[in-house]
């Protein structure tokens, strides 16, 4: 009995103990919501950090708080902002990371690397590329009643689901970001005004910032890597004579269904070409021309949003092999299927890939018109 | 011998004490050795590596079905005769205490660098070891029973890897045979390491009811379902690591699991070492069990309880004195070596041995 309880009074203290060395109370932390990179003078860095303050009182709403801080690398800079509110700061929250356009041109890698290394950081903080600088974006504090970290993140969610934009987080990039068989691509922010745009998506290549696509070529990208979100949709041009009036001349349509068969085939002469079939299923969203109930006119249309289309993936892959962004991941394709050609090709694949002989196609099928004929 | 009640123990729960006693440590650093030895066919080392563990299994049970009511610590004796039957029990006893050493060693420093980073390491220690004390002073039935509810969590495991199948990339493992067959099955030789703890039979196989067919079922059923589990794990984090990214990670599993996150739970991976830990408790317990079965033997009448204590107490040593990872390495290769002399080459000689000089217990069919 008399072991039993002290067996018992040990095991409870040391439980106890346990959390006395670890513990990290939320009231003692600053909470990151976000965090943005920009080039400074010099080399060094200019880091933003965006917490959140909670207020004192119930009727009073959260605020966001600013903190700039200039420094070597991104640890260094934290610890200067640090040094420049009370208490801790805290990253386990953090929604994004934004790394402005001047700096991206270089590695970006050594910016994110404290992330991976820290076991507290938040691996699924979204990460962004911003036109000119970041600092710039989280500077607007708020975009209309919400708070600016938070308005990127739902803006970025939201964005993901039409298609706009990769699914990417600092985790899922993490793989890409060292590995030469593949290019990832980022989301790409503009400011606008008060106001945050993102459409259009940052190519890089190796580590580093080379181009952006525009809005449809993004879409168009994301679709040629098999990552279609929930809703994408297209408003495609009809004729082809520039004088035509109106909003008459436009069709509007919904990709249901997207397959792609992607082949990657070496010629004898070590020439790659790749070809690209994709099949939509469309629904028609809006076509204020005519009417659709005419099989022969919907075969029309369907060979004309075809043609439009595969026109708009040979553009957009054309400006992806100017980046030099692998982004369809024709090297792992390579190492995997065809690893001779690899060890020959990869000292120079950024400018292989450049020759990478790409013949799209794109299938378009109207099956869907809305409840109106 | 008379088996007491108390310390009989099914062939199930034969069977989930050999898959307590094999998932350790080895399993988060597993997918990254593999890598590193074999690249993408670094999953068909972990089989292979299974293969060999089961023909030691049988080895073993030759070993042990001869003794049918003996442990390994008294049929030794009988084998080899008293005084070098006593030492070589004394070694094993060593083994089995250096094991657990490295287990729990290694197993502070991932909860150190991945949890509590500012608890002192000999906090960590001290608070497994108790909960392996607590359980190991228990007689065996006890311990299987708690054996076999835990091994439920090895199901938790496997449905929290399943997430990471929404970021994978099959081409990743492409060629399979990149690293060349003989890199295949020579890291198989290294996935043999987080496989041990089979070796349990040696001890407890006299306590397992039944005929001796059905022991080595249980047991080889058990080795399966872990070689399986480790497979699945290796080629999970295959296809969900780029071969350029695997060298960067050294627990690829939390790793993975960390970047994911619900709507109520952000961290995942936390969630994942929590029941880890449960694995890893038993684990130790196993091995602390098999080195105070000895103790109790040579020492206690056959009362294995009495000698946990300072069992235990040896292991929070050499874990302590191991907090450089040089004295760990140290560790490892002693480790891997006697790994070899005590389960492979030391069984099978006592195996022809016993079959020359016909020392058959009298209880053989």
């Amino acid at each position: 009995m008399k072991r039993m309880c002290i067996t018992s009074t040990a095991l409870v203290v040391f439980l106890l103990m346990a959390g006395c060395w670890d513990q990290d109370l939320l009231r003692n932390a600053r909470l990151i919501y976000g965090a943005g990179f920009d080039l400074a003078p010099n080399g060094k860095l200019l880091t933003t950090i965006v917490i959140r303050d909670l207020p004192q009182s119930e009727q009073q709403s959260p605020a966001n708080d600013i903190i700039y801080a200039v420094g070597n690398t991104p640890r260094d800079t934290r610890d200067k902002a640090d040094n420049q509110v009370s208490r801790l700061l805290r990253s386990y929250r953090n929604r994004v990371i934004l790394i402005g356009e001047e700096l991206a041109k270089q590695d970006i890698y050594p910016i994110l690397d404290v992330f991976y290394r820290d076991p507290k950081s938040a691996l699924n903080a979204k990460i962004a590329v911003t036109q000119g600088k970041a600092t710039d974006i989280l500077s607007l504090k708020k975009v209309g009643n919400v708070l600016i970290a938070e308005e990127i993140d739902e803006l970025i969610k939201s964005k993901e689901k039409t298609t706009s934009i990769p699914k990417v987080t600092l985790e899922t990039i993490y793989p890409a970001i060292i590995d030469p068989g593949e290019d990832f691509v980022l989301p790409y922010l503009v400011r606008k005004g008060k106001r945050v745009d993102i459409s259009r998506i940052a190519m890089f290549h190796d580590q580093r910032f080379t181009g952006v696509l525009s809005p449809d070529e993004s879409t168009m990208c994301l679709l040629l890597q098999a990552r279609m979100g929930k809703i994408t949709s297209f408003t495609q041009k009809l004729s082809a004579q520039k004088d035509h009036k109106g909003s008459h001349d436009y069709i509007t349509f919904q990709i249901n269904k997207s397959k792609r068969k992607m082949e990657v085939l070496v010629q004898p002469d070590d020439q790659i070409s790749v070809t690209l079939d994709l099949k939509w299923t469309v629904g028609v969203e809006e076509y204020p021309k005519d009417q659709l109930n005419d099989k022969k006119m919907i075969a029309q249309l369907n060979q004309h949003l075809s043609k439009a289309m595969t026109d708009l993936a040979k553009k957009t892959l054309q400006k992806m092999q100017e980046a030099r962004c692998d982004g369809l991941g024709i090297a792992r394709q390579l190492m995997a299927f065809h690893p001779e050609i690899w060890k020959r090709q990869k000292e120079n694949w950024g400018s292989n890939y450049q020759k990478v002989h790409f013949a799209p196609q794109i299938h378009v099928d109207i099956t869907k018109k809305g409840i109106i004929n | 011998m008379m088996i007491p009640e108390q310390s009989r123990i099914t062939q199930g729960q034969f069977m989930f004490f050999v898959i307590q006693s094999q998932v350790g440590v080895g399993i988060l650093t597993l997918p990254h050795k593999m890598q590193a030895a074999a690249k993408g066919g670094g999953w068909i080392s972990t089989l292979i590596a299974g293969l060999i563990v089961q023909v030691i299994i049988v080895i073993l049970w030759g070993l042990c079905r001869r003794f049918p009511s003996d442990t390994l610590f008294s049929f030794l004796p009988k084998i080899t005769g008293k005084l070098l039957g006593s030492l070589l029990g004394l070694a094993y006893i060593g083994y089995f205490l250096l094991s657990a050493g490295t287990i729990l060693s290694f197993f502070a420093e991932i909860v150190g660098k991945w949890v509590l980073q500012a608890t002192p390491r000999w906090a960590l220690l001290l608070l497994t070891l108790l909960t392996c004390i607590y359980l190991v002073k228990e007689p065996l039935q006890v311990i299987a029973r708690l054996f076999v509810i835990s091994s439920f969590t090895i199901i938790v495991m496997v449905l929290l890897s399943l997430f990471g199948y929404a970021n994978a990339n099959f081409t990743y493992l492409f060629p399979i045979t990149d690293a060349g067959w003989g890199n295949i099955i020579k890291a198989a030789n290294e996935a043999l390491f987080p496989l041990v703890g089979y070796e349990v039979m040696l001890v407890i196989y006299p306590f397992v009811e039944g005929k001796s067919g059905g022991k080595l079922k249980a047991a080889s059923v058990g080795n399966m379902l872990i070689v399986l589990f480790y497979t699945f794990e290796v080629f999970t984090n295959l296809v969900i690591f780029s071969p350029a990214i695997m060298p960067a990670i050294s627990e690829p599993l939390l790793y993975m699991l960390k970047g994911f996150s619900f709507q109520i739970i952000q961290r995942i991976d936390l969630l994942f070492l929590s029941l880890w830990i449960f694995i890893v408790s038993t684990a130790i317990a196993s091995w602390l069990y098999m080195a105070s079965v000895g103790l109790g033997h040579f020492f206690h009448r056959g009362e294995h309880k009495k000698a946990v204590f300072y069992a235990a107490f040896i292991v929070f040593i050499l874990a302590l004195l191991s907090e450089d990872p040089s004295i760990i390495d140290l560790y490892d290769r002693i480790l891997k070596t006697s790994h070899y002399l005590f389960v492979v080459v030391l069984p099978l000689i006592f195996l022809l041995f016993s079959y020359l000089s016909k020392k058959r217990s009298a209880l053989t069919r």
